[in-house]
This record gives structure tokens, C-alpha cells and sequence, in this order.
């Protein structure tokens, strides 16, 4: 009888102690950092979704005019043209086709009216006609696309290389001492 | 292409629909030099590259922005 509750206990200790083990070790994975291949893109994030309908349009403004001309790919010819085929002007000041004039060194631009000394022109239409700081949201590659937090950019890649066709610039969310904050 | 770091001249349209500005065109400034971002004639366009050197203007800077000031629309921003 005495050996039997001898046994009975050991057994008892040893389930504790694997359960004790188990949970020791559940633990210890949930805290531990575990192997990680590096970074993952979140490629469904810079999918706009169905109701972003601004982000849909400012996307609509890259897609080649003609619809009929394949993707950039791996195969496309190295010399061909990089998709922005219409970025191209007559006019060498085409002051009928813009709003607004600024001289300035990215990332940011001073606007800047006619009355100051150094030369910039604003619309009667733009809503600022004073001094006032905007970010020119310039890319050339992923990395200052980030570091600029541009939300909508073109980039027509071949063979891994990718360079930028189109930048944009961003409005004013909110001015207020002359300064425009994005 | 604009780079981050340089100095520009920007031709800018306001696009309402999708509430941000896109540029028409533009110059680089580079004071004794100032080059065109866009390319403008058919055989530039064929000829056209990803990578390729801007059109020097045979201009300096002052000169450049002075001829933009004298042209620019007279209701412009007064």
C-alpha cells in the first residue's frame, strides 16, 4: 500500500512538473522573438481600397493613355519608353495650363508672390498669397518615397531597376502662420 | 525628374477631382546652368530613356527666372 502511494505521488509530481514544462515552454515561445526572414512588404496595403475614391483617381491620372500597349515587365526592351509618353510640353512656360508657379528646393518649396523680391507667381485662384512653406513631395526611389510619406507615386520598373515618372505635390491640410502643414 | 536636394522652377496644376497638385513642367536651377525636366522634340521622345541627361537651357538662373517673370500672366497673383 505504501509503495503504491510512493508511486502514485511520483506520478503525480511528474505530470505536474511536465505541465509545469509545458507551460514553461508555451510561455517562453510567446515572449521570445522568433526567426524572422526580414521584413515582408504588406503589398494588399498599397492596394486602395474599393471606397478610397480619391486614391483611385489620383491613381487613374498614370495609367497610360493608351490602353492597348502592354505593362512594363521583365521581357519589355530596355530602350522603350518609360510609360509617362504624354509628359511632354510645346509650351516651354505654360502658364495657361497650370495654377500655380513656385520656385523652390525640394523638399520644400517657398511660395512666394510677385510683391518679394525673388521671383515665384501665384494664381489669383491659389489659395495662398503669402509666404508660405510647401513640401514638394519629390521621389526618385522607394526609399524617399517613404521618407516623405508620398502616398502616390508612378514608377515604371524594368529588371528589378524602377525609377520614378511622376511626383506629385500635396495641398495644404491646414495653414496658419503663412506655413502650409501637411 | 525632380530630385530631392535641387533647386526648381515648377509649373504646377491644381487637379480638384483628386485634390492635390501635378506639375506641368519645369526647370532645374543650377545657377551659371538651369535644364528643362521634360523632353520636347519627337526625335528626344524617341529617343527617350528612364535614364537620360536634361537639356541644358543655354541659360543661367537669373536669366531664366527673368524671362518667366517678364512672361507670366499680368493677373497673376498681384
Amino acid at each position: 500500500m505504501r509503495r503504491h502511494i510512493i508511486f502514485g505521488s511520483l506520478v503525480l509530481l511528474l505530470s505536474c512538473d511536465y505541465g509545469a514544462l509545458t507551460f514553461a515552454q508555451t510561455t517562453a515561445a510567446s515572449e521570445v522573438p522568433q526567426y524572422s526572414v526580414g521584413p515582408l512588404t504588406d503589398y494588399s496595403a498599397a492596394v486602395p481600397g474599393p471606397n478610397d475614391v480619391l486614391r483611385l483617381r489620383r491613381g487613374q491620372r498614370y495609367n497610360a493613355p493608351d490602353a492597348s500597349l502592354p505593362a512594363l515587365g521583365e521581357q519589355s526592351d530596355d530602350g522603350l519608353v518609360g510609360g509617362d509618353s504624354g509628359h511632354s510640353y510645346l509650351d516651354s512656360f505654360p502658364f495657361s495650363q497650370s495654377d500655380t508657379v513656385v520656385v523652390g528646393r525640394s523638399p520644400q518649396v517657398r511660395h512666394i508672390c510677385r510683391t518679394t523680391s525673388e521671383i515665384s507667381i501665384l494664381n489669383s485662384k491659389s489659395p495662398c498669397r503669402r509666404h508660405v512653406q510647401f513640401h514638394l513631395h519629390v521621389i526618385f526611389n522607394q526609399a524617399i518615397a517613404s521618407m516623405f510619406n508620398v502616398t502616390a507615386v508612378q514608377f515604371a520598373c524594368r529588371r528589378a531597376k524602377c525609377s520614378f515618372v511622376r511626383s506629385e505635390i500635396f495641398p495644404c491640410l491646414s495653414l496658419a502662420n503663412d506655413i502650409c502643414y501637411f | 525628374m525632380p530630385l530631392v536636394g535641387k533647386r526648381y522652377l515648377l509649373f504646377l496644376k491644381y487637379d480638384p477631382s483628386t485634390e492635390d497638385f501635378h506639375i506641368v513642367t519645369g526647370y532645374q536651377l543650377d545657377g551659371q546652368h538651369t535644364y528643362n525636366l521634360d523632353v520636347h522634340s519627337y526625335s528626344d521622345r524617341n529617343n527617350y530613356k528612364l535614364i537620360h541627361p536634361l537639356r541644358d537651357q543655354g541659360e543661367n538662373e537669373q536669366q531664366l527666372l527673368d524671362r518667366v517673370k517678364a512672361i507670366g500672366p499680368p493677373n497673376w497673383g498681384k
